[in-house]
């Protein structure tokens, strides 16, 4: 039985905050774009560490992407929100680094989702109160950064749109050109798994002495 | 009564706080009574909040520059 229930927005016209800008540069005004990369490239480059997994690459296919949006923008009629539009050349973009890499990647293969449907946890050690103050935040974000790098790619994407950057499901959904419900199991495996990557940093002194006992 | 691995399918709408009235009470009846699930679903809400509250994968600042560069060799060109 499915008890979640999903409400899915059409993209309405006028709903687009980039509209007046996309117009601005269409008509010619190149220096508007910068606009657009400002508002946008943080998004695209965290998908394409999510993707990569890698800074050197993310950084050069960020601005690949960006170049190719600015090169075809006279193709972009605004049938999608252009926040849209923008992340799926990003992730093309991304895609096609990894296929020249000669790296097998799955964001779109879902012949093992239904296993992951029964991906349990293993690590049930309560977790202190107040987790993150045992750590400075650069200690935090370093172990978030390398666990989140851990996943597996088409967990750590979803994740990344979802969590890091905070899309819904079904814009995740859209971008990816996944179905809305392989996104959703993806990222409950996804944030299981970062959950047990994390947990021993954070459980409470006792549990950690259980261990031992 | 849900069991474990419905309470995890739930963990969606638990996070983001949109479980329906009546799921919300089965999953206390299971919590009341499922440590496991109680420590799943504690940690996973810390998870996330750590997950977006340290400012990961900060952008190089020049990017932007690099990026609108090209963009502008590309127009003389
Ligand atoms: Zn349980």
């Amino acid at each position: 039985m499915n008890l979640m229930t999903t409400t899915v927005n059409p993209i309405q016209q006028g709903q687009d905050a980039d509209a007046a800008v996309v117009a601005r540069v269409q008509a010619g005004e190149t220096e508007a774009f910068a606009d657009l990369v400002k508002r946008h490239e943080k998004r695209v480059y965290r998908t394409l560490m999510g993707i990569t997994g890698v800074r050197e690459d993310a950084e050069d296919a960020t601005q690949s992407a960006f170049l190719k949006a600015y090169l075809h923008l006279g193709d972009f009629h605004g049938a999608s929100r252009f926040s849209t539009w923008l992340l799926r050349i990003a992730i093309n973009e991304g895609l096609e680094r990894l296929r020249r890499r000669k790296q097998t990647i799955s964001i779109d293969d879902d012949q093992d989702d239904k296993d992951e449907q029964h991906f349990r946890p293993r690590e049930f050690r309560d977790w202190r109160d107040n987790p993150e103050e045992k750590y400075t935040k650069t200690e935090l974000r370093e172990l978030v950064e390398s666990e989140v790098m851990k996943l597996p790619v088409k967990y750590r994407v979803v994740v990344m749109l979802r969590d890091l950057e905070e899309q819904s499901t079904e814009e995740t959904a859209t971008a990816l050109d996944l179905e809305i419900s392989t996104v959703k199991t993806r990222l409950l495996r996804g944030r299981l798994m970062l959950r047990e990557a994390l947990a021993p940093f954070f459980l409470r002194d006792n549990e950690k002495e259980h261990v031992h006992a | 009564m849900l069991n474990c691995g419905q309470v995890l399918r739930e963990l969606e709408s638990y996070l983001d706080d949109s479980l329906a009235a009546d799921v919300r009470k089965d999953l206390q009846a299971h919590l009341g009574g499922c440590h496991h699930c109680e420590v799943v679903l504690d940690s996973a809400r810390h998870t996330l909040r750590i997950v977006a509250g340290c400012k990961t994968f900060e952008l190089p600042e020049s990017l932007s520059d690099r990026i609108m560069a090209s963009v502008r060799a590309q127009k003389t060109s």
